[in-house]
């Protein structure tokens, strides 16, 4: 039983760690847009900060995705529509929650607005901003693909060391 | 009832029928952007420096000897050291924030009947990046910085505390306090994006 006993066995480690590499290199998220965050997301895929690089392809149909992007205000009347769209997603999957209204409500505190998606779906990556710019949403999706090589690994997220120069920001002049 | 209207399709002569002149005429946007430098940037490895003005996380400026005078009318009832956060715990952000809900400012009293900010936590998943609470501070001690890598995987990452307020803060004066405020740092970096600019008016 040392094959299926999880980290232990020899082939199935390596077709983990393979299928791990596989899937943080080609998420492909739903594209849905609620609300303004829907624009910088669609920045991010367009030619600037191509994220066609990284393998992150958006994708119309939840049954050929990996990640889903939730951009923008999710309302109670869109939120059964949401867990749906999770739902028909295929194992294993990923929820990224973009800006301040899906991740808390945002500045709507009110009766109508959903106070964070973790109430109904289940969230990895919290990005915050408002909306954040394509920067900081393609930096939550490397702490996403850090998270599921931390995973595999059985490690904690903060074990993993991050692979980008320490100089972030070169000043001119 | 909607009228049709019904165009004649355009009759192509010899010349273009054969020798594909309007595909051509197409393509030629498809080439020039063929031949043309790419604008994209690798992200991790190469990232865009943003303008001093931009509106990022939070910081706190601590007392450095560069206050604004009415800190120092403030300054004796106070207990700051020299170092520490400049924030008197007046909740004038707290005032003029649209959600005033993401602060958590608290002080306490000392015996010697100064001031100290015990607490001073902002939930930047509630927050909007309006900049109020910047223009309320009237010790200019909360400012946004260039800072927006701040994605984790639990909320209570996405809270800030006074203590790494005040890195923020000292990193972010040491990296751009002396640059000029505006929105591109010099005038060939903007005309490189946005061509040069004709005014209409004389300066």
């Amino acid at each position: 039983m040392a094959i299926i006993g999880g980290n232990n066995g020899i082939i199935l480690t390596t077709v983990e760690e393979v299928l791990s590499w596989g899937r943080r290199n080609s998420l492909w998220p739903v594209s849905i847009g609620l609300a303004c965050c829907a624009i910088e997301m669609m920045h991010t895929a367009a030619s600037r900060f191509d994220t066609d690089r990284m393998g992150i392809i958006f994708r119309g149909s939840p049954r050929q995705s990996d990640v889903l992007i939730v951009a923008g205000t999710v309302v109670n009347k869109v939120a059964p529509m949401l867990k749906l769209i999770y739902d028909q997603m295929p194992d294993p999957k990923w929820v990224i929650s973009m800006g301040g209204c899906s991740s808390g409500g945002g500045p709507f505190p009110t009766y109508s607005t959903l106070q964070g998606i973790d109430r109904i779906i289940p969230v990895d990556v919290y990005v915050p901003g408002c909306p954040p710019t394509p920067q900081a949403l393609l930096w939550g999706i490397h702490q996403l693909q850090k998270k599921i090589k931390a995973k595999q690994e059985g490690k904690e997220l903060k074990e993993i060391p991050v692979r980008t120069p320490k100089a972030s920001f070169p000043v001119k002049g | 009832m909607v009228k049709v209207k019904y165009v004649a399709r355009p009759k192509l002569s010899n010349m273009e029928r054969i020798f594909f002149i309007d595909f051509i005429h197409g393509l030629k946007t498809t080439f020039k952007n063929l031949l043309r430098k790419t604008i994209t940037t690798r992200y991790p490895y190469e990232k865009l420096t943003p303008p001093k003005r931009f509106r990022g996380t939070h910081a706190h400026r601590v007392k450095d000897g560069k206050e604004p005078p009415s800190f120092v009318v403030l300054e004796k009832f106070m207990e700051i050291h020299e170092g520490e956060s400049r924030c008197v715990a007046c909740y004038m952000c707290q005032q003029a924030c649209p959600i005033p809900s993401l602060f958590r400012i608290e002080a306490e009293q000392l015996p010697n009947g100064k001031k100290r900010v015990t607490r001073f936590d902002m939930n930047l998943l509630n927050c909007l990046y309006c900049g109020l609470c910047v223009d309320a501070c009237p010790v200019d001690c909360i400012i946004m910085t260039d800072e927006f890598e701040n994605a984790s995987d639990k909320r209570a990452d996405c809270v800030i505390h006074m203590d790494d307020m005040c890195e923020r803060g000292v990193s972010f004066d040491r990296r751009r306090y002396n640059e000029p405020d505006r929105i591109w740092i010099d005038d060939k970096a903007r005309e490189k994006l946005w061509g040069q600019i004709k005014w209409t008016y004389t300066q």
